[in-house]
């Protein structure tokens, strides 16, 4: 069990776990395990990954070609699946980071009015 | 799905992997083993899901669902035959029919000429008032070719000749296409052997006559050989030699016959016929430029046309030009509005029939679906989607439709098969020449029946899908569903009603035809085609002139004679109703014709002293054309009813004068004026005709008619015989009793065709309407049944319980037939000219059809009306 509370954890917006899928792996091939715990780790436990869903989003990754996979050894020796990101994912991750940036600033404007932000 | 395959391929293995990983994880940090387990899967979800989401990725989740939808829709299919088998038959039907008469259609009207860029061909038509044929004369056409250029790549021409081809001393009949130098390379069309004729070659007397034989001709006739290169041969007559073969695929421009091969213009025409700009005799075609439109290329036509009128006034005033696209342009230019015609309305009428079969089919899923609104509801409380629910009907009217369209292309291609095969006969069987009735499946007729399928699909299967998924739980309860919703009965009465209204248009196209082909058959020929053989030949395919010519048909007639049981024997350049008399401008003497219009042209044939008799054409009033007309040649004519009528209303045409060909020429004085009849082809319209005596002139194709005995048929092969005896060479084109003509393709064959066609259409319309009627009445009649079991516990007799169920089947009958009638009188302006002596608005005919379809409709509730009546009162209110 994670060490936040239930109530503190947000559930990942739609498409979202693409985006994260595609930054975890800027850092180098990893299996599926690995990426899910990043993601938890990194994001301190807010996010919750349903480790489940992550696999079909590994899928539809692959399958428009932002990702790789390739047969490969864990740490500790059990063959397992690395994922590794492509040419293609990497500016795709520029693309959907930046995409992001500007939603994100739009709600951000629109749930807090300048005012609420300088008190 | 082979890629998708292989990323799926340790799905498990990596689940599995991942699930060890966070239990260890869980241990690590001091769970009970048990509890990191639990957690371990709490927190990956469900797997089923996880595996199920990771492969829809790959396979689209809709096709996998489709599938197991038509598994289970067979299943259910296949637990009520019957009803699977009904809607097959319909669908079959419907989609049989369709795929039948569109093939037929497609293979005469649509198919395009095997040549590159068919699109771009097109007809140069000559329209004149009075003229019914297209043709051009040579000078015309060339003058066409020279100053077409900025919208055609070429103008090219052939005349059609059915010759004689002598190769290495024998003579075979040869249907031959004779044709510009430019006719190959303006198709661009190029030979399998040898080579084909250069532009230019061939169109003046001088130059060596050429010959190119079809693919098929070359094979069949000549062996195969290529030795036939260059090798010489006569054609008529005619010195000529072969110089290449013409590729299999390529079977000329004539409409319906495949041409044996293709010969220079100088090979028939003499040098006087090339120079005559009033000798109309040739089939122009052209090119058109790649993105010159029909509009700008008819503009530059238009301008030639215009020119030529001017600069010749005696040929070409009054003549137009009609650029016409080939495919637009069959059998023959100027008549084929009229075949378009035919082929649209009987594009019309299969739809009809498959719109009806298809709110036949609709009718009986409906029901089904009624009977299954039970199992509806089971599978929507279970949390079947309505979505779901409606893919599943889909699926089962899918399944359904796709056996009865495969069923439905497999009749229709066989019904084409057994259709054409005896049409083929028809036509070729008293003939050498063949016709080509190319009425095969193609892709475009596929696409015809798919495109029929999908629409029966869609029509019955959408419909009772979202009504079915309209799922009513109540229906679960004991009892429950056997309602009544009013708006449920509007419907199925909406369903027969409309099915009615089809019927009856179906039946009143079909009676129409019926009655006129009736009518046909009483309009008077003027002549008696029983007990009279016609044969056909041409010396002239020998290379016969004149002189010989004319002997041998005084040798023949004498041979004919002698036949035991021949009555008389009779020689004319033509038969009626055979397309094949000439026609020429005939003027009047103090007779102008009105200004801007040229001197109608009047059929004629070219008749011995004995023809008239034989065919016992009646003499009103005057003298037929007498022995010593032949053989004197003074210029007389008898001329006939209409041809009096017309041109002297109100005096005696007896003793009259009229030249021919131009104002200036010979002058015929009539002698006669015989009966009307029939001339070129079956019209119920009456034409002008003449006939002049043979001495006039030779024309060296003749036919020969001789009455014989009560049985034409055992006297043929003695005729046959005798031709043979006197020149065992000369072919005989064609050998037939009168009665055959009379039913070939210019007299009653279109008509009877029709008559045959639309009949069985309207038979299988009827079909269909009665079983969907029946079907219908029936199923309410078994929905009501509590409600008449009330009815009856009140008191109600048998008798006014059927009473109920009859007078709603008249009253469905009524509205049915009404409009029906009231859709076939507005549609009538379509069908009109293709009737004969028939008025479309004919009462007896709508009469006919309104009995017999109220009739039938009683029938179809009369039984359910009496099963009604008789059901026990208490079986029926206990129900469930």
């Amino acid at each position: 069990m994670s060490t936040k509370r239930s109530r503190d954890r947000i559930e990942l917006l739609q498409g979202t776990l693409d985006l994260l899928i595609l930054r975890t792996l800027l850092f180098g091939p990893t299996h599926g395990h690995a990426i899910a715990k990043a993601i938890e780790r990194t994001s301190e436990d807010v996010l919750q990954v349903e480790q489940g869903s992550l696999y079909p989003a590994l899928h539809r990754l692959i399958k428009r070609g932002w990702i790789s996979a390739d047969e490969g050894t864990s740490e500790n020796n059990r063959r397992a699946k690395f994922y590794r990101l492509t040419a293609k994912g990497r500016r795709q991750l520029q693309v959907e980071t930046s995409k992001w940036d500007k939603v994100a600033a739009a709600i951000a404007r629109i749930l807090r009015p300048k005012e609420d932000l300088a008190s | 799905m082979m890629r998708g395959r292989r990323e799926l391929d340790g799905l498990d293995a990596e689940i599995r992997h991942h699930i060890d990983e966070e239990i260890k994880e869980n241990l690590a940090r001091g769970m009970a083993p048990d509890e990191a387990r639990r957690a371990a899967l709490l927190k990956f979800g469900s797997v089923t899901r996880a595996k199920e989401d990771a492969r829809g990725v790959w396979v689209s989740r809709w096709c996998e669902d489709l599938w197991s939808d038509l598994k289970y829709g067979a299943r259910g299919l296949l637990r009520s035959p019957g009803l699977t088998l009904g809607v097959v038959i319909a669908f079959a039907c419907g989609i049989g029919v369709n795929t039948a008469m569109f093939s037929v259609v497609n293979g005469w009207l649509f198919r395009p000429l095997a040549v590159p860029d068919p699109e771009q061909i097109a007809v140069l038509a000559s329209v004149q008032e009075g003229r019914r044929d297209a043709l051009i004369s040579y000078p015309n056409f060339e003058d066409l070719r020279a100053q077409s250029g900025s919208a055609f790549s070429d103008v090219f021409a052939f005349a059609f000749r059915i010759a004689g081809l002598n190769a290495a001393g024998v003579t075979r009949q040869f249907v031959v296409g004779a044709v510009s130098g430019n006719y190959f390379a303006g198709l661009r069309v190029d030979a399998a052997y040898g080579r084909v004729f250069r532009p230019g070659e061939g169109e003046t007397s001088g130059d060596n006559a050429l010959v190119v034989v079809s693919y098929g001709y070359w094979k069949r006739q000549l062996g195969g050989d290529l030795s036939v290169i260059g090798r010489p041969v006569a054609v008529n007559g005619k010195q000529a030699t072969i110089i290449g073969i013409a590729p299999e695929s390529f079977q000329g421009t004539l409409f319906g016959f495949p041409l044996d091969g293709y010969v220079t213009l100088n090979t028939f025409a003499s040098s006087r016929n090339l120079l005559d700009r009033s000798s109309r005799g040739l089939n122009v075609l052209g090119r058109r430029k790649p993105g010159v439109t029909l509009k700008e290329a008819q503009a530059s036509i238009d301008v030639i046309a215009q020119r030529l009128a001017h600069e010749y006034p005696d040929s070409n005033e009054g003549v137009a030009i009609r650029v016409i696209p080939e495919s637009s342009a069959r059998p023959v230019p100027l008549v084929a509005n009229f075949v378009r015609a035919i082929a649209s309305l009987f594009l019309f009428l299969p739809a009809l029939v498959l719109l009806m079969a298809c709110l036949n089919v609709t009718g009986i899923i409906l029901a089904r679906g009624e009977v299954r609104s039970r199992e509806m509801a089971i599978r929507s409380s279970l949390g079947g989607g309505r979505g779901r629910l409606i893919r599943q009907l889909l699926a089962e009217t899918l399944l359904l439709s796709a056996f009865g369209s495969l069923a439905g292309i497999v009749l229709g291609a066989l019904c084409v098969r057994v259709a054409g095969n005896y049409v083929q006969r028809l036509f070729t069987s008293a003939s050498n020449y063949s016709v080509s009735m190319d009425a095969g499946l193609d892709g475009r007729v596929f696409a015809y029946a798919l495109l029929c399928a999908v629409t029966a699909t869609g029509l019955t299967g959408l419909w009772p899908g979202l009504r079915a998924s309209r799922v009513d739980l109540r229906g679960l309860l004991p009892g429950g569903g056997a309602g009544n919703p009013p708006s449920g009965r509007r419907m199925y009465k909406a369903l027969v009603i409309v099915q009615l209204a089809g019927s009856a248009v179906l039946l009143v196209v079909s009676a129409l035809f019926v009655r006129s082909v009736d009518q046909a058959r009483r309009i008077d020929l003027g002549f008696d085609p029983r007990n009279v053989v016609a044969v056909m030949v041409d010396p002239g395919q020998l290379g016969y002139d004149s002189l010989r010519t004319n002997a041998l048909y005084r040798d023949l007639r004498e041979r004919l004679r002698a036949i035991p049981g021949v009555q008389s024997v009779g020689i004319a350049q033509t038969v009626p109703l055979t397309f094949l008399a000439s026609a020429t401008p005939v003027y009047v003497d103090g007779m102008a014709p009105p200004m801007g219009q040229t001197t109608p042209s009047v059929s004629f044939n070219i008749v011995d002293e004995n023809y008239l008799k034989t065919m016992r054409t009646p003499i009103m009033s005057g003298r037929g054309i007498e022995q010593i007309d032949v053989q004197s040649r003074p210029n007389v004519a008898v001329i006939n009813e209409t041809m009096a009528r017309r041109l002297w209303p109100n005096a005696t045409p007896i003793g009259k004068r009229f030249s021919l060909h131009h104002p200036g020429g010979e002058r015929f004085e009539i002698v006669g004026v015989a009966k009307d009849g029939q001339y070129k082809y079956f019209t119920s319209e009456p034409q002008s005709f003449f006939y002049v005596p043979t001495s006039q002139s030779s024309p060296s194709a003749r036919t020969i008619v001789i009455r014989t005995g009560p049985s034409p048929e055992s006297t043929m092969p003695l005729i046959r015989d005798a031709v043979q005896a006197l020149e065992p060479n000369l072919l005989i084109s064609n050998l037939m009793t009168m009665e055959q003509v009379t039913q070939g393709p210019a007299g009653f064959f279109l008509l009877s065709m029709a008559a045959t066609l639309s009949g069985f259409i309207g038979l299988l319309g009827l079909g269909l309407a009665v079983v969907g009627t029946y079907g219908v009445v029936a199923y309410d009649v078994n929905r009501r049944e509590r409600e008449f079991g009330i009815r009856m516990a009140l008191g109600a007799e048998q008798r006014s319980i059927q009473r109920l169920v009859l007078v709603e089947g008249a009253r469905m009958a009524a509205a049915g037939v009404g409009a029906g009638l009231l859709v076939a009188l507005i549609a009538k302006k379509g069908i009109e000219r293709l009737l004969v002596g028939v008025s479309s608005a004919d009462p007896l005919i709508y009469a006919a059809v309104c009995a017999a379809l109220i009739g039938v409709v009683l029938v179809a509730s009369y039984l359910p009306a009496r099963h009604g009546a008789r059901m026990n009162p208490v079986d029926a209110l206990r129900g469930d």
